[in-house]
């Protein structure tokens, strides 16, 4: 997408709280150069809940260390006491770094959390995600309806959460994997979602996730779910673990009836594996020299039960392995009873084709598309992966 | 959609024709808050001439099932075939509801 988000910075008040003087003013600076409206900064929760009375900031920096980890309480009274609305954003920036202290922190009514070091542009870019989100959601909150502009913003924001070319090319680069992909939204905004992620010890995650319903609602989850990811994954190699503590995270956000499904898989560069779970996503497609494989990725919706056990299996991803994830879009017939593929032509199409490489299989299925002349009722995604081996 | 309603003292039946989507989610969302205004001790959902449900169509069963649950109301899904039937098991849904095929 080349269109440009605004720069909210501009004209937000930005609230920071840290207990060294030093680092509030280091912070200030570098706000204010940027051209941030207003920046108050505290250096205790006391001052910062004097400076609240007389100064409501449109997003609050909480720094947040070992040695002031007490703070995190601090979160949930500036919301309880403080009267903070829920989504004025709290952005923890931190140093910490073991598994149990940074899930501590995502649990205080923080909104998300950056970490340290952090650089001037990313953190830029990060606090104009937030109040972006937040001016949508206020939008929203007060039962105006999003105008063509705040939804094209909104379209933009989501597609900076997708995977962009420099991502795709470090995939290629670092661990030999080959990506492709076909994302559009059936309406202004998209319930649909994928992710791939650098792991260490040459592992890459892949995500593939659709929520049930579309537009607003459905995007803003999006952004819940790409927070969770960049966030959890770090710390776990079993898929089915993570979709087990996605579940627990998801119950509690989602409303009943809402719902997300989703392809969870970590591919092992080192031994040539991938281990997949799935919830609720149709069969994924792996071709192995020629040979077409269907995944069973049946299992319980991530956030409809309060619990849910998932299953992983750990298959061989070798050289010239190409594996085929896609939103159930691709096989659903829409209010004309149409669809692309069904499910089983799908897969005999797969077979048909593959005998050629990944781009020849992308483009058939591209044409087959555009010859059917189709229109989707619901979000479509479709992601090719090809294990090509390192340069 | 169609939707047949049956209200017979205290069971209630529904019969749901053609496809359950989000566009039509809140009907029956409405015709069940109908129901559930009756004593009412068991809801049937016949789905024999329902051919598709996408996943908020599905998310109408959850909160259906949700909401007899908390009322101690046994909820029966009858008969899904082809496509929803196809859903039910995608989504581990005979685990959690009473469904009959």
């Amino acid at each position: 997408m080349s269109i440009e988000l605004p720069d909210l910075l501009c004209d937000s008040q930005i609230l920071v709280v840290d207990d060294v003087t030093g680092t509030c003013e280091a912070l200030e600076t570098v706000l204010s150069d940027h051209g941030t409206k207003k920046v108050v900064y505290a250096t205790d929760n006391l001052d910062a809940s004097e400076k609240l009375e007389a100064f409501t900031p449109d997003l609050i920096i909480i720094y947040v260390s070992s040695s002031n980890i007490g703070w995190l309480e601090f979160c949930n009274s500036l919301r309880k006491k403080n009267g903070v609305s829920g989504i004025v954003p709290i952005l923890a920036i931190t140093d910490m770094n073991k598994l149990d202290e940074r899930v501590k922190i995502l649990k205080f009514n923080v909104s998300g959390v950056l970490h340290k070091p952090i650089q001037n542009e990313e953190l830029y870019k990060s606090l104009n995600l937030y109040l972006q989100k937040s001016r949508l959601i206020k939008r929203l909150e007060e039962n105006k309806e999003p105008t063509a502009a705040d939804l094209e913003i909104a379209r933009s924001m989501q597609y900076t959460l997708l995977p962009n070319d420099n991502l795709l090319d470090a995939c290629k680069e670092n661990y030999g994997v080959e990506i492709s992909h076909i994302y559009q939204s059936s309406q202004a905004l998209g319930g649909d979602y994928w992710a791939i992620k650098q792991l260490e010890n040459g592992r890459l995650m892949v995500c593939v996730a659709d929520f049930a319903g579309h537009g607003v609602s459905a995007a803003i989850d999006t952004f819940r779910l790409h927070n969770y990811l960049m966030e959890y994954v770090n710390y776990s190699n079993s898929p089915a673990i993570i979709l087990k503590d996605m579940n627990d995270n998801f119950y509690r956000m989602l409303p009943i009836g809402q719902y997300l499904t989703c392809f969870l898989g970590i591919i092992d560069t080192s031994n040539n594996k991938i281990t997949y779970a799935g919830a609720a996503v149709p069969p994924a497609i792996l071709i192995n020299n020629e040979e077409v494989i269907s995944l069973d990725c049946s299992g319980t919706p991530i956030g409809a039960y309060p619990k849910a056990e998932y299953t992983e299996q750990t298959i061989d991803f070798y050289k010239d392995s190409t594996l085929m994830v896609y939103s159930d879009a691709l096989i659903e017939i829409n209010s004309y009873n149409k669809s692309v593929f069904t499910r089983d032509s799908l897969l005999q199409h797969i077979q048909e084709w593959s005998i050629y490489g990944m781009q020849t299989i992308h483009e058939k299925i591209l044409t087959r598309i555009k010859q059917s002349n189709h229109h989707f009722d619901d979000d479509l995604t479709l992601i090719l992966l090809n294990m090509n081996g390192k340069h | 959609m169609s939707i047949v309603k049956i209200i017979n003292n205290n069971t209630a039946e529904f019969r749901l024709g053609g496809k359950l989507t989000f566009l039509n989610g809140a009907e029956f969302n409405d015709h069940l808050g109908e129901v559930l205004r009756h004593k009412i001790q068991s809801i049937s959902i016949y789905l024999d001439e329902l051919t598709f449900m996408d996943s908020a169509g599905l998310g109408m069963l959850m909160i259906a099932h949700k909401e007899c649950y908390q009322r101690d109301i046994d909820l029966t899904i009858y008969h899904p075939t082809g496509d929803v039937k196809t859903l039910l098991q995608m989504t581990k849904s005979y685990e959690r509801f009473n469904i009959v095929d």
